[in-house]
């Protein structure tokens, strides 16, 4: 790895922008979520910031089972982050849909959509548990990055 | 140009010292806010490690949008903030500048504003107009407290020239002008009473919604650059131009961070003004103030007070 | 001028934040995690599928074995299952479920041999309680519907 890739890697390890998408949740991860954003949990420590656009993120944090209004926009917003992204699915919901699956409203779980890089189990999960989710994601894109930028630029 | 005009602009106080300066006070800003907050806040070099994240990006071109013109921005806005910043007049004793430097530093201090403005528009994007459009009116109103303000200064000093405006002054409308100054930087670096052209998470990101990547760190930078030229140039104006100059230096890095401090300390205790009031705000109380500033000073010039 | 004051109490009085990464204990005792099960005390009597309100847990049959699954992705960690089971063979971690990459990393799933000697406690027990044969039958029959 040269000196500029590694710069890089831990650039993208150090400040992992979220951008936080409700697909339809029941409200319990997103409180969690922001939970984290509380004095109490203070993500900025870690570089963390939750973004007003999907455009300036890195990380799509996705709470909630994907509901057929949702769907379109889960899509959207991933396609506007740019690469190297990664996903977190937050809560049982995004996994598997939990107690949303069958209703003939949900068209989940995620990872029928878009690849999900890191689940965070959980209804809802701790919020400890979301940092550790977001962090490992981060650690995740720095090192696809890496890999990909070696392959040469891919295609888009 | 002159050698001294050469260091002005690339060593102090120009790129060099600019851009950690900059970043230094982005993140200044960060860990007060945060501190007042209770909150830990940021390392210190994050603002480095997020233009440096936001440098690796890879950004695909988008149908429908000029995007060399996007980019041009925030180049357009950095250059001329360096410009503007090679204009303050640290170490004024060597005489740098020339007579009506000062309307040639207001003229560059606009530029980021409107490049931001048709950042906006430019990006289609129906919240980057709502962002503009805002920071169209708010830098209008806060712009006619910031010229009153520096012609008092200007007219305090009998002159346009920046080394002579530069030090403490034993005339009252001096004070005032550097007051009402004070009172606009909010509004140009959209902080917090005044935040709304930014307004992060009402209108998404304001005229920077559709940015990524490289062109976004770039306006992060430039961000970062208009914190050190707004601040520095409050502190020309009141730093004693008789210090040598390794006193001057680090005393006019040092007024800018306490300006910096208090600003965040602003910032973090208010909540967001309507774009309505931010306008009343201005032309009610701060335009006043600097009129009857510059009343005060005009007459005071006219009978040699 | 009460944000001042605020200000300064807030500058005064520290942070409240947790350093991170964590050093500290992130859960109580009573929090509710993964649940184990053990499969010596298992009875396979179904009772905690029957309870689940997300089919976390399936226990299915066939004649001479079951099958006991957990899929903690579905998980709510409400805690119905461990309620309800009579045995005493299922256990809640205190801790926070691990993170998993892929679906189904976590699962777990024993089979096991149908226990003949199951029932035994319950004949033991039979002389005292007029109702425990007609508890015996509740348990093995209704497991099987919601399994399925």
């Amino acid at each position: 790895m040269s000196l500029l890739q590694d710069l890089l890697h831990k650039a993208r390890v150090k400040s992992p922008r979220i951008f936080h998408i409700n697909s339809g949740s029941c409200n319990g991860c997103d409180i969690e979520l922001i939970t984290c954003l509380s004095p109490r949990y203070d993500v900025e420590q870690l570089g963390i910031h939750l973004e007003a656009s999907p455009r300036h993120a890195d990380i799509l944090c996705i709470t909630g089972p994907v509901t057929r209004n949702t769907l379109e926009a889960v899509m959207n917003a991933y396609a506007q982050v740019c690469e190297p992204k990664a996903v977190v699915a937050i809560g049982s919901c995004g996994a598997t849909c939990n107690v949303f699956a069958g209703s003939p409203s949900v068209v989940g779980p995620l990872n029928k959509y878009i690849p999900v890089d890191v689940y965070v189990p959980g209804c809802p999960p701790h919020p400890d548990a979301i940092i550790d989710g977001i962090f490992q994601a981060a650690q995740i894109l720095a090192d696809r990055g890496v890999r990909e930028e070696a392959k040469g630029q891919p295609q888009k | 140009m002159n050698f001294a005009g050469l260091i002005r602009l690339f060593l102090f106080p120009g790129l060099l010292f600019a851009i950690p300066a900059g970043w230094f006070f982005v993140w200044a800003e960060h860990k007060v806010v945060a501190r007042i907050q209770r909150r830990i806040g940021p390392p210190l070099l994050q603002p480095f490690w997020d233009f440096v994240k936001l440098l690796g990006k890879r950004t695909p071109a988008r149908r429908g949008i000029d995007a060399n013109l996007l980019r041009l921005y925030p180049v357009l806005s950095i250059g001329s903030l360096i410009a503007a910043l090679a204009l303050l007049p640290v170490f004024p004793a060597n005489a740098g500048g020339f007579s009506g430097d000062c309307i040639l530093l207001v003229g560059l201090m606009e530029v980021p504003s409107v490049c931001y403005i048709l950042a906006g528009f430019t990006s289609g994007s129906i919240y980057g107009e709502i962002g503009a459009i805002r920071e169209a009116l708010l830098s209008v109103a806060s712009n006619v407290v910031m010229l009153i303000s520096l012609v008092t200064i200007a007219v305090t000093a009998k002159s346009f020239h920046l080394t002579d405006l530069a030090g403490p002054s034993l005339n009252p409308g001096h004070w005032v002008g550097v007051l009402g100054l004070l009172l606009c930087i909010p509004a140009k670096l959209r902080l917090n009473p005044f935040s709304t052209a930014g307004a992060e998470q009402e209108i998404y990101a304001g005229s920077l919604t559709e940015y990524a990547g490289a062109a976004l760190g770039l306006w992060e930078l430039a961000h970062a650059l208009e914190w050190l030229l707004l601040t520095g140039l409050v502190a020309t104006l009141v730093l004693p131009t008789t210090l040598a100059w390794w006193i001057y230096a680090p005393a006019f890095f040092v007024v800018s961070f306490v300006e910096v401090l208090l600003l965040s300390a602003v910032a973090a205790g208010t909540a967001r003004l309507t774009l309505e009031r931010s306008i009343n705000f201005y032309w009610r109380w701060a335009a006043v103030l600097a009129c009857m500033a510059i009343i005060s000073s005009a007459v005071m010039m006219r009978f040699h007070l | 001028m009460n944000i001042l004051r605020l200000i300064l109490q807030n500058l005064r009085q520290g942070t409240v934040s947790f350093r991170l990464p964590h050093t500290h204990e992130c859960t109580s005792d009573q929090y509710r995690g993964l649940i184990h099960n053990n499969p010596d005390g298992c009875v396979g009597c179904g009772a905690c599928a029957y309870v689940c309100p997300t089919a976390a847990i399936v226990v299915s049959k066939t004649p001479t074995n079951y099958t006991w699954s957990y899929e903690p992705g579905k998980c709510t960690f409400c805690g119905r299952c461990i309620d309800r089971c009579k045995p005493g063979s299922l256990s809640m971690e205190s801790k926070l479920p691990p993170l998993y990459a892929t679906m189904g990393d976590l699962d777990v799933s024993y089979t096991m041999e149908k226990k003949k000697p199951a029932p035994r406690p319950a004949a033991v027990a039979a002389p005292a309680a007029a109702a425990t044969p007609a508890a015996e039958p509740a348990a093995a029959a209704p497991a099987p519907s919601p399994a399925d």
